[in-house]
């Protein structure tokens, strides 16, 4: 029988096939990536390395707040012609536009949810080093102090969106996330979470266990990462008009913090890096006079209202060839900062400093404060090539600091809308066909 | 549905079967059949003689010829399409016996085998379930398909079938009985060809990379389903739901379609060789508004620019005779279709072949676009021994699609519909002299230099190899064990190439001008099954069938995606690249494992009941090693034969009940907990992804019930298929958007119930039958209702362009598929609702005619009613001021029609009815008589048949754009009507010659 040979054949196959794993296949783990599990406890040095650099990659990001808070504070236009959304939604010309009822605002993830995930990635890390017994308590302080101090900067960005909405503190555990703290409690708790890291930073040690990456050069042991830390604490506490506060961090933050003129004094500071791939362009980077309508271009007041010889506008926009309109605003000015895709972008700089000093010593105007407030915007103005401004008067003082503030820091975050958010001057932003808001509405997935 | 091809397999299988018995006292018994009602000979007609085992099959002529033992018995005549004949025949020792015999149509198919278990079929007339069977003759003989399920389109009842783009190569979404997952799992249904589990992935190009969209949901990516060559196929199997695809388990909650390719038949070799040529056209195209200095006067003041020189501008060009209707421009153009096929096929007793080559050449209507489809394939049978047998299924496809740039883009000009609908018409976008393009001052990219010099190029060769071995391992009387092991791979690399060279105007804009993107994806899926059956008769009128099995299917995929930005002049080479970047490099790999148990009980065809159930496993699920449970019970009963009802107005009264469940597994990746790479500065970054992990993730299940009934009367003239279902599907997998602020923006967890509920009509009728005409129709009706009957997490909305533009809401109590938008309401509904995705029904009418037995008259038309789009298509043209209405006045407004929408309409006013009216296939054909050719061929030619035919013929619809067929986001469960200037949808008429010798 023929065929009972062939049979033989197929049951003796079917024999070595269910010897091995056949019929009981192993399990798959993913191919691509590693595991979250694998880094949580018992991390070694290398890992927590990447898991810094992950925290600085996801600090970068940020930045993708800073077209839509820049609009809001018609800083730029947002000349995206691919999507009529960036005008209609960001100006608010759109019949339906209405950022703070709308919990689905177009384009509005990056004033919330990319600051989020940078959190995260700093209680991955801070559980991670808290878990790991590769490092000794002092480098573990390292991690945490510079953790939370990124913490800190990027829960300021959802903290100045939502605003009156209030945020979440507590989101180390995803499955029981702590309550919204209203605006006052939010950024008091911030405040905490930059004077816990300082704390942190300053008992560990002389160097870091880690690297960052150049664009923290300035930062780059504990005890120069306390500078930045206290930066950002002068910022939160001008928030919190914390005016006392504001002035003692300021001067902690030195020798970060430098009065003294200069381009080079005022560049100091934290920059994003950027390079060619696997890194990132720098997304503001477009080439000058691009034809494609697909870049934000300076507010044209930023030019109008400019005091003839200040250095800032030539040095931050140029007029282009022709000018760029798209659905009724219409600009020749676009960006100057920067000369290719790989060009640094600032998160904080000096020039900040110096106009939070000036701003917190006219506010608390006690003794010379006034006159050293003065001082100070005079140090940013010469370096600009413009003259001493003059003024006694407190008010006056001050709305010559958001003037200063508005051209030094223009384009760097949204600063323009928190100003006049914070000094009630919404109303003076100009309308161009839409709405100033005032704040963004809770993101749907919280509701 | 009476198609020589399934005959000639059941010929063969007679033949290969049964042929070699051999009598010593015998006579032979030789006549011919003919079709009763136009005389015609019938090829493929299998006559049996169950007392001997023997038969054999009706010639080209329609002749036969068997020898039986000498002595009286009955034979049986049967074929697809006719109502089976027991004739009773005798003779004596060397008689010659001459029995010529005339079939009746069956429009009810009662002979049919439809497959119910996964080595075992039973024929219609017992069938439990409304399984749709389309053979080639309605599928691809009509007119030629651009692929295979493309040619589904209104034959089906109870699955909605939508072309994504017009692009050449196809791109459909198939959807069984409503919505079967909310996007977590395969919303397509599991292909099945021969025995093998093949690949139908929308295969992504990364095209996006170039032209800015959003992600490689906006490729414009064909399901590789193309790859299959239509002209092999035999016949396909619908199994729509649960009740009947759950020995399909854990991956048949979106349906099973099996599909069989042809088969050599013993006989007389046969060679058949066909060319077809045709052409493509737009189906419709939408035009342009016109332009004047009024109306640049109005533009310029809404949507801004400068006046002066725009209108300087139009008067240059109007003074010139330069304006031009770019529409026509881009899409006007006539595409060349040809198409090459030529078979073999013949046989012995013990072994039969087919083998075919078919070359496809299409252009499409957009210059340097097309598809070209090249195949092969080997089809043999053997028969080892009486009770051994094999089969192999072998093919080999080579295909080259050039996909063009459609769709949309952001900021780079890269779909030139986008570009289009800025582009006024006195915009001077053609090349000088030099064949330079100028810049398009009124987009970022000019869309005739796209078209001429950019390039979306991609191939994909397919290798597709099944085999099966059955064997008998014990036969005694009525009781057969028997051995069934089949299995196959499928093996498919895709390589494409996307090119914007250096010198296009986006190009120009960028710091790296020059991009390209190469991308190779290998896919090696494999599957294994064996089953033991065991037949038995008990108390001589009940059979059972009882099987048992186990199935491993496994797959790997690697996928590389590769880019290079600023090129080298005229290089498409990654090292010629300033900015060389790998985009992906990722993996794959997925192993599932399933035992499977099913008993079928018939009782003298009166009472049909089958048992059965699956156990499966799968790597995709959260526990890898877990097994689930799906269940299948199912009944027939043929009330006519208990002999109750009297007369013979009635030929079947079959009331049906089915119950299945099957499964739906989590897409690939959802199960880990993962940390992304990056890089940043120099230094690898390690980062906490946006997505968590639900430990507790189980598959999705589907429950059906389905009930019926299946009527034939008058003769078998009139037959009626009626079906209602409930399909439940339970744990859908949803990406629950957890709070952002936890850092986290989705975990996929089980978190909903929805339930479609919808009735299926099939009507079969022949009206005329009489020697010169011969008519039959179709009718078909089917609608469904889904709805999400349990939400654990809160509603949301999902896909399209986000609320503003309109998208879809997931909310207990509503439609998976309702369309909301802005504003908000504190309604459940979240949001506004503006309409649906899901159409309200669904009809078709086909009809075919055999006039004087020569000619063939063919045509199938097909109403979607109901059913809205998101044209965003027309929010561009708004947008632009070239909507064909946009210079319209509206009542109440100041500002022309298309100005008015884009700023006063909100975000409910580009969602529009998509219901049409299609006339989508037509067929004619003249088969030249068989005394014509002898007079002029002699016996060299036995057959020639010339036609012609057309696809897409007419569209009536009021849906604003080029076809209400689009899907901008491809292949989804959900987002699956929003439209972002597609490929325009081409009418496609052809020219056939067919000759067999």
């Amino acid at each position: 029988m023929k065929y009972l040979n062939k049979l033989l054949l197929i049951v003796l196959l079917s024999a070595g096939i269910s010897a091995c794993d056949f019929l009981d296949p192993n399990e798959i783990s993913d191919p691509n990536n590693p595991s979250i599990e694998g880094v949580l406890s018992d991390a070694s040095k290398a890992q927590l390395q990447n898991l810094v650099t992950g925290l600085t990659e996801r600090h970068r990001a940020t930045t993708g707040a800073n077209n839509i808070m820049s609009t809001f504070g018609r800083e730029i236009y947002p000349l995206f012609a691919s999507d009529p959304r960036f005008v209609n939604q960001w100006v608010g010309v759109g019949a339906d536009a209405n950022a703070e009822e709308d919990p689905t605002f177009f384009g509005s993830g990056g004033t919330y949810t990319t600051p989020y995930q940078a959190i995260r990635q700093g209680n991955v890390l801070i559980q991670s080093a808290n878990n790991s017994n590769a490092i000794s308590d002092q480098e573990r302080n390292g991690y945490l102090g510079v953790a939370k101090t990124l913490q800190a900067y990027s829960y300021l960005i959802p903290l100045n969106v939502q605003y009156t909405n209030g945020i979440r503190i507590d989101v180390d555990n995803v499955g029981d996330l702590g309550p919204f703290l209203d605006y006052d409690a939010a950024l008091q708790e911030i405040r905490n979470l930059l004077d816990e890291a300082q704390t942190d930073l300053n008992a560990a040690g002389s160097s870091f266990a880690f690297v960052l990456t150049d664009g923290f050069d300035e930062f780059s042991t504990p005890a120069e990462f306390v500078n930045l830390n206290r930066a950002i604490a002068a910022r939160a506490a001008i928030y919190a008009e914390d005016w006392d506060a504001a002035v003692t961090a300021v001067e902690d933050a030195a020798p970060f913090f430098e009065l003294a003129t200069g381009a080079d004094v005022m560049n100091k500071g934290g920059y994003h890096v950027y390079g060619d791939p696997p890194d990132i362009f720098n997304p503001f980077y477009y080439v000058p006079n691009t034809t494609s309508v697909q870049l934000p271009m300076a507010h044209p007041s930023l030019v109008d209202s400019a005091e003839a010889g200040d250095m800032r506008i030539d040095n931050k926009i140029f007029v282009r060839n022709d000018t760029l309109t798209l659905q009724g605003l219409g600009s020749p000015y676009q960006d100057n900062r920067f000369s290719g895709t790989g060009d640094s972008f600032p998160f904080f700089r000096n020039e900040e400093l110096i106009l939070i000093y000036a701003e917190a010593l006219a506010q608390r105007n006690q003794g010379t404060d006034l006159v050293d407030a003065v001082d100070a915007i005079n140090v940013v103005r010469n370096t600009w090539g413009l003259g001493d401004y003059l003024s006694a008067n407190q008010s006056d003082i001050i709305d010559q600091i958001l003037f200063e503030r508005r051209y030094s820091l223009w384009f760097e975050g949204g600063h323009r809308w928190i100003d006049a958010r914070r000094y009630d001057r919404l109303d003076d932003l100009p309308l161009d066909g839409g709405q100033i808001y005032e704040y963004i509405a809770r993101p749907q997935s919280e509701l | 549905m009476r198609n020589s091809y399934y005959v000639r397999f059941l010929a063969v299988l007679a033949v290969t079967f049964f042929c070699a018995q051999v009598a010593i006292a015998q006579y032979t018994v030789s006549g011919t059949v003919t079709d009763a009602s136009t005389g015609e000979a019938l090829v493929g007609v299998t006559i049996f003689d169950a007392n001997t085992n023997t038969g054999t099959s009706t010639n080209i002529n329609g002749r036969y010829s068997l020898e039986l033992p000498t002595g009286e018995t009955s034979l049986r005549f049967s074929s697809i399409g006719y109502v089976t004949q027991n004739l009773d025949v005798s003779g004596s020792n060397g008689e010659e016996v001459t029995l010529d015999v005339e079939m009746r149509s069956d429009v009810a198919n009662l002979e049919e085998l439809v497959v119910t278990g996964l080595a075992s079929s039973i024929k219609r007339e017992n069938l439990a379930n409304a399984i749709t069977k389309v053979d080639a003759a309605d599928l691809v003989e009509r007119t030629q398909p651009q692929t295979l399920d493309g040619a589904f389109k209104g034959k089906i009842p109870g699955v909605s079938i939508r072309s994504q783009s017009g692009a050449p190569g196809g791109g459909i979404n198939v959807q069984m009985r409503g919505v079967s997952t909310l996007g977590a799992g395969s919303s397509q249904p599991l292909y099945i060809i021969d025995g093998v589990y093949v690949n139908n992935d929308a295969i992504s190009n990364s095209r996006y990379l170039t032209t800015g969209a959003n992600s490689t949901q906006e490729d414009n990516s064909a399901n590789r389903l193309s790859d299959i060559n239509p002209e092999d196929v035999e016949s396909i199997e619908v199994l729509k739901g649960p009740s009947a695809a759950a020995i399909y388990g854990q991956r048949a909650n979106a349906g099973v379609i099996i599909i069989t390719t042809k088969k050599g038949q013993a006989g007389d070799t046969q060679v058949s060789v066909s060319q077809d040529v045709g052409f493509n056209s737009a189906l419709n195209l939408v035009g342009v508004a016109e332009w004047n200095p009024d109306k640049i006067t109005t533009y310029t003041s809404i949507f801004g620019g400068n006046t002066a020189a725009e209108i300087a501008a139009y008067n240059a060009a109007a003074n010139a005779g330069r304006i031009y209707d770019y529409e026509e421009e881009l899409y006007g153009n006539t595409g060349l279709i040809t198409q090459t096929n030529v078979g073999v096929s013949g046989g012995n007793s013990a072994t039969s072949f087919y083998i075919t080559g078919t070359t496809r050449s299409e252009d499409g209507i957009i210059e340097n676009t097309g598809f070209d489809r090249n195949s092969i394939r080997l089809n043999l049978d053997h028969r080892i021994s009486e009770n051994l047998r094999v089969a192999s299924r072998t093919s080999y496809t080579f295909s080259e699609n050039q996909r063009g740039f459609t769709g949309n883009q952001n900021g780079t000009g890269g779909s030139i519909g986008y570009a289009l609908s800025y582009t006024p018409t006195y915009a001077q976008l053609f090349p000088n002299d030099q064949g330079d393009y100028p810049n398009n001052p009124y987009f970022s990219d000019n869309m005739l230099s796209i078209v001429n010099n950019a390039v979306n190029d991609q191939t994909v060769q397919r290798l597709i190899q099944g085999l099966q071995v059955n064997a008998d391992l014990f036969k005694s009387g009525s009781n057969i064990v028997s051995l069934s092991v089949d299995g196959g791979v499928d093996y498919l690399t895709f390589k494409s190439m996307v090119w914007m060279p250096t010198y296009l105007q986006n190009q120009q804009s960028n710091a790296n001008p020059g991009d390209v993107v190469h991308t190779i994806e290998d896919n090696f899926n494999s599957n294994v099954q064996a089953v033991l059956s065991y037949a038995t008769t008990v108390s001589s009128n009940i059979q059972l069938n009882t099987q048992l099995g186990f199935s491993r299917f496994d797959q790997f995929q690697e996928r590389n995606v590769v880019r290079g930005q600023g090129l080298v002049a005229g290089q498409t080479g990654i090292a010629n690249a300033t900015i060389q970047s790998v985009i992906n490099q990722t993996e794959v790999e997925v192993v599932d494992l399933s035992w499977f148990g099913q008993e079928e009980i018939n009782w003298d065809d009166k009472i049909i009941a089958t048992v059965g159930g699956r156990f499966d496993r799968s790597s995709l699920n959260a526990d890898q090693d877990e097994y689930y449970f799906y269940p299948k019970a199912s009944l027939a009963i043929n009330l006519l034969n208990f002999d109750i009802i009297e007369g013979d107005f009635l030929n079947q009264l079959k009331p049906r009940i089915a119950y299945g469940e099957t499964g739906g597994l989590p897409n690939f990746g959802v199960t880990y907990s993962s940390l992304n790479s990056g890089n940043i500065g120099g230094l690898l970054a390690t980062s906490v992804g946006g997505r968590s992990i639900d430990p507790n993730l189980k598959p999705e299940s589907a429950q059906e019930l389905e009930f019926g009934v299946d009527v034939a009367m008058l003769d078998n003239r009139i037959s009626l298929e009626a079906t209602y279902y409930n399909k439940k599907v339970a744990d859908l997998i949803l990406d629950e958007q957890v709070p952002t602020s936890s850092g986290i923006s989705v975990i996929a967890t089980n978190a909903a119930d929805l339930v479609n509920k919808g009735m299926e009509f099939t009507l079969n009728l022949n009206p005329v039958r009489n020697p010169n005409l011969n008519w039959f129709s179709t009718v078909l009706f089917w609608k469904n209702e889904s709805e999400i009957t349990d939400l654990s997490i809160d509603g949301y909305t999902t896909g399209g362009f986000g609320t503003s533009l309109s998208n879809y809401l997931i909310q207990e109590g509503f439609s998976p598929s309702t369309i909301v938008g802005l504003p908000a309401v504190s309604d459940p509904s979240l949001y506004t609702i503006y309409g649906d995705g899901q159409p309200d029904f669904e009809m078709s009418f086909s009809n075919e005619f055999n006039i004087y037995k020569n000619f063939d008259f063919s045509f199938l038309w097909h109403w979607k009613s109901g059913g809205d789009n998101i044209n965003l298509s027309q929010l561009l043209t708004d947008a632009g001021g070239t909507s064909p209405d946009w210079n319209d006045s509206v009542e109440g407004s100041t500002l022309p029609k298309g100005a008015d929408r884009v700023i006063n309409g909100g975000s409910g006013a580009y969602v529009y009815d998509a219901s049409y009216v299609k006339l989508r296939e037509i067929g004619l054909y003249y088969t030249v008589p068989t005394e014509t050719l002898t007079n002029i061929f002699g016996n060299s030619v036995s057959n020639i048949k010339i036609g012609a035919s057309a696809n897409n013929v007419l569209l009536f619809s009021d849906y604003p754009s080029y076809d209400p067929e689009t899907s901008v986001f491809g292949t989804q469960a959900i987002n699956n009507s929003v439209e972002v200037t597609p490929y325009p949808t081409s009418r496609q008429v052809m020219f056939h010659v067919n000759i067999d010798f």
